[in-house]
């Protein structure tokens, strides 16, 4: 049924919507953002080309004011984190010295590799992609049901396959 | 005398709860479980599932029945969740993420459904359950054939060995339980989600108040009449597509907190109970086909989900079969969703029975 | 050209386009390499095998009562039937038809019940017979497991207690009817003379039935109730008479189904079945209220035609196994269409 409005409500009606799609798409990008998760390697190893060596003495790494691990000469360490601005603290376990380090991690990817040298150097930029050998993909685990309607050997209600 | 009858109205009129009630409180001593676990897992099970069973409401206040298209909803949500996990979006961002990408795709899919239950008046139900499989085939399709070969997938965790279509359970580690503990409360012995329950809290609210609104007001007019709807010049076909697409919106959100609670999804199964889960929910807690309310709802998540976690010990420790509790679950829901359609269609025989004979003041009736 | 058009508009375009669909299947099959022989062989047997099941579905949609979704409570009955029959050992013809004989006192008491059931809830009887169907199932498979049945072939191993879930029929009476007075042409063609024979008359008889008195005054029930009970036709009595012959169908139709499938196959297995044979007497033409043996044949020619074609085909030209997901589609967009119709009021 059409209602024959007036054009001031129209325009108001798609100006309305215009600024529902903007919100709309603004939300999904800000909480895309917000919540991009990644997975930070953090390596204490030392540098390919030879320039910076390893942190000799242990260290205990937190990021974002989380429990600290220990990191070892050549140890590497993996965390998830959620979002693109990170703070990594390193206390060197002997010396008592702390550094803390804010790092932005690229939207696009996924995993990265935090050196520690480079951060306690001062070499910017201290993150980098990881490129993995090989993704060895999970395991795939039975689903642990609990609620299902259906019990583990039980048919479940869907379509059986014809004879 | 009349004390009798009232006493028989309101066990007719509340038999289904009355029932459940009696098969629950015998089936608690021999399941053998203590009631912390009980109590723990009632409150769990609300958080999870009460979402969901809202959603139903609307359609019944316009007339629709209950609303069987609402896997619709779960599997845009669905959808939205795979891109979720695909980006790797974490936290309760990650599950707006989902439920705004779920958003655009359930509002289509609810004017499909409602569009399709215009032409089936008086089969909405029947319609909407095939409507449903139907639209799985569909999802089906999206989701095994071409996420992943049209569609780019760039996570491979989460695409099938060979190459194409997403794996049949996807670990929702990123967004596990991220609403639930978002503000986790201890109460005694007992962990209650809080922000879940203020995310329920905010939903019944809204039902309230668009009950109020002029729309509202339309839907209740066309779930009561729709030629006097009709007559009154409400626009009859599209407040009920209004309905089930709102309806279809929120069963995108609840299947995303169910999910998130959860922790990881059957990808191609996880939507397959969802909309009888969720009616013979609300049937148990008292609705009918044409009346509910939001106590309905709490009243029949408990009783309904409680049964579901009492009876299968207590049918294991009884007949010493695990599978025989599982059937009696199974058969106890079918069965209750059975007896209220028969109850609430026998009742409104009744009443149009009754209504025929005081027209004609009292004379016997034509044959049977 | 409008004669073709009115033709087609008659026909339904759905069932044109299946047609059309299933002929190009046919078409395409040699080029993918499968076999037509072998196909069309296949198709007879499917068809054949599920024939009974679209029959049940007329009684019950003549008098009214709308599409039986809750043909499972027929196929328990069946199924109670051909377990007798296992346990009791009877092989061969005795084995097919005492599993018949079995089925059919129980059809008919569960069809008496679901009947009266139906009657107290005129207009909203398909949502409550797909759940009383449902419940009826799951009833059953408590009693699967309960129920003293003790031959060794159909309890499981270790507790002896309980059926399998399949239950094979070999030795007992499989492929009887499908054997009998068989046609074979080179290797892969095998024409079910025996089940073919067997659905024909049962055809027959539903189809002379409905031209009896009581098969008259049960589809005017169906058509118009004011008339029929302004005849004195109890309307209850011919739906419940309706409902129990769809339930007896179902309960033949399912011992012939195993006797060609080969296999007994309990627990949830008959959830799904309803809706097959609500979809296939659909694609034949028939409405909710309204449906013809003509329905019944083409509807569970093309319907069955369709379950068998299109796997082979699609999936060896495709080289991977879409069949399922398109016969979902396929067939609920069928009932889905078939619910959007327009129909006559018939209350």
């Amino acid at each position: 049924m059409k209602q024959i409005v007036d054009k001031k409500t129209m325009v108001r009606r798609l100006l309305i919507r215009l600024a529902l799609v903007v919100v709309y798409a603004g939300l999904v990008m800000l909480t895309f953002v917000l919540g991009k998760g990644h997975s930070l390697i953090i390596d204490n190893k030392d540098l390919d080309d030879g320039t910076l060596t390893a942190a000799m003495d242990g260290n205990l790494v937190s990021i974002d004011g989380r429990e600290a691990s220990e990191v070892y000469p050549g140890d590497r360490i993996m965390e998830a984190v959620k979002g693109q601005t990170h703070t990594v603290a390193i206390e060197d376990m002997s010396g008592g010295n702390r550094i803390e380090r804010r790092i932005t991690l690229p939207l696009g990817e996924d995993t990265l590799l935090v050196s520690i040298p480079k951060l306690i150097a001062g070499v910017t930029p201290a993150v980098e992609v990881f490129v993995p050998l090989n993704v060895a993909p999970p395991s795939e685990s039975e689903s642990e049901s609990k609620n299902e309607f259906t019990s583990p050997d039980a048919v479940p209600l869907e379509p059986l396959p014809t004879p | 005398m009349s004390g009798n009858k009232t006493l028989g109205r309101f066990f007719s009129e509340n038999a289904v709860v009355i029932i459940f009630v009696l098969i629950t409180l015998a089936a608690i001593p021999p399941s053998g479980l203590s009631i912390p676990y009980i109590v723990q897992e009632m409150i769990t099970r609300l958080g999870r599932n009460t979402f969901l069973v809202l959603a139903l409401i609307l359609p019944i206040y316009a007339g629709m029945g209950l609303n069987f298209g609402m896997t619709l909803g779960a599997m845009s949500g669905q959808i939205g969740l795979i891109l979720a996990i695909n980006w790797n979006i974490t936290g309760v961002e990650g599950l707006a993420f989902a439920a705004l990408i779920g958003t655009p795709i359930s509002v289509m899919m609810g004017y499909i459904a409602g569009a399709v239950l215009n032409r089936a008046k008086g089969r909405e139900m029947v319609t909407g359950y095939i409507l449903a499989f139907f639209i799985n085939g569909v999802y089906q399709f999206v989701v095994l054939y071409m996420m992943g070969a049209i569609f780019p997938i760039r996570n491979p965790a989460i695409v099938l060995s060979r190459g194409y279509g997403i794996r049949n359970t996807l670990n929702l580690q990123g967004v596990r339980q991220s609403l639930d503990t978002l503000f986790m409360l201890k109460v005694g012995p007992y962990l209650i989600p809080v922000a879940t329950f203020i995310v329920i809290a905010g939903l019944c609210v809204f039902v309230v108040w668009f009950k109020k609104t002029k729309l509202g007001q339309d839907m209740r007019a066309v779930g009561h009449d729709m030629a006097v709807a009709q007559a009154a010049g409400i626009p009859v076909d599209r407040t009920r597509i209004i309905a089930i697409i709102i309806s279809t919106v929120l069963a995108n959100f609840g299947q995303i907190i169910f999910l998130q609670n959860m922790g990881n999804m059957a990808t191609y199964n996880a939507h397959d109970q969802t909309s009888f889960f969720a009616v013979a929910a609300i049937l148990v807690g008292g609705a009918s086909v044409k009346k509910a309310a939001i106590s309905n709802v709490f009243i029949g998540v408990i009783l309904l989900h409680v049964l579901f976690v009492v009876t299968p010990r207590a049918g294991q420790n009884l007949f010493g079969s695990a599978m025989i509790g599982e059937y009696f679950r199974q058969f106890i829901g079918y069965g209750v969703i059975a007896l209220t359609l028969v109850l609430y269609a026998w009742k409104a025989r009744q009443n149009t029975a009754r209504a025929r004979e005081s027209l004609r003041g009292g004379t016997a009736g034509g044959a049977k | 050209m409008d004669k073709i058009k009115q033709f087609v508009t008659d026909f339904g375009w759905p069932r044109v386009i299946i047609f059309f669909f299933l002929l190009a299947l046919f078409i395409a099959a040699p080029f993918v390499g499968v076999r037509i022989d072998a196909s069309i062989s296949d198709m007879l047997n499917r068809f054949g095998q599920n024939m009974l099941f679209v029959l049940a579905m007329v009684p019950m949609i003549q008098s009214g009562c709308g599409l039986n979704f809750g043909l499972s409570i027929g196929i328990i009955a069946g199924l109670i039937g051909s377990t007798m029959s296992v346990q009791f050992g009877l092989t061969g013809f005795l084995g097919f038809f005492g599993a018949v004989g079995f089925a059919i006192p129980f059809a008919i008491i569960f069809g008496w019940l679901y009947g009266m059931l139906l009657n107290k809830v005129k207009g909203e009887e398909m949502t409550i017979a797909m759940y009383v169907g449902f419940a009826g199932v799951m009833f059953m498979c408590i009693m699967w497991l309960v129920l003293p049945y003790t031959a060794p072939t159909m309890v499981w191993g270790y507790a002896g207690k309980g059926l399998r879930t399949t239950i094979t029929v070999e030795g007992f009476f499989r492929q009887v009817l499908n054997e009998f007075l068989a046609i074979r042409i080179g290797d892969s063609f095998v024409f079910p003379t025996g089940m073919l024979l067997f659905v024909a008359f049962c055809t027959f008889l539903v189809w002379l039935f409905m031209r009896t008195k009581t098969g008259t005054a049960l589809t005017a029930v169906g058509s118009n109730p004011d008339y029929a009970r302004a005849s004195g036709i109890s309307s209850d009595r011919m739906r419940t008479v309706s409902v129990i012959i769809s339930t007896v169908l179902g309960a033949v139709g399912i011992v012939v189904y195993q006797q060609s499938y080969g296999f007994i196959q309990l627990y949830t297995a008959p959830l799904q079945m309803p809706f097959a044979a609500v979809a296939a007497i659909l694609i034949g033409g028939a409405s909710v209220n309204k449906a013809s043996m003509v329905n019944v044949l083409i509807g569970a020619f093309l319907f069955q035609g369709l379950l068998t074609m299109t796997p082979s085909v699609i999936n060896s030209a495709l080289k991977t196994d879409i069949s399922e997901v398109i016969r979902i589609i396929v067939s609920n967009g069928i009932i889905i269409y078939a619910l959007t119709r327009k129909m006559k009021v018939a209350k």
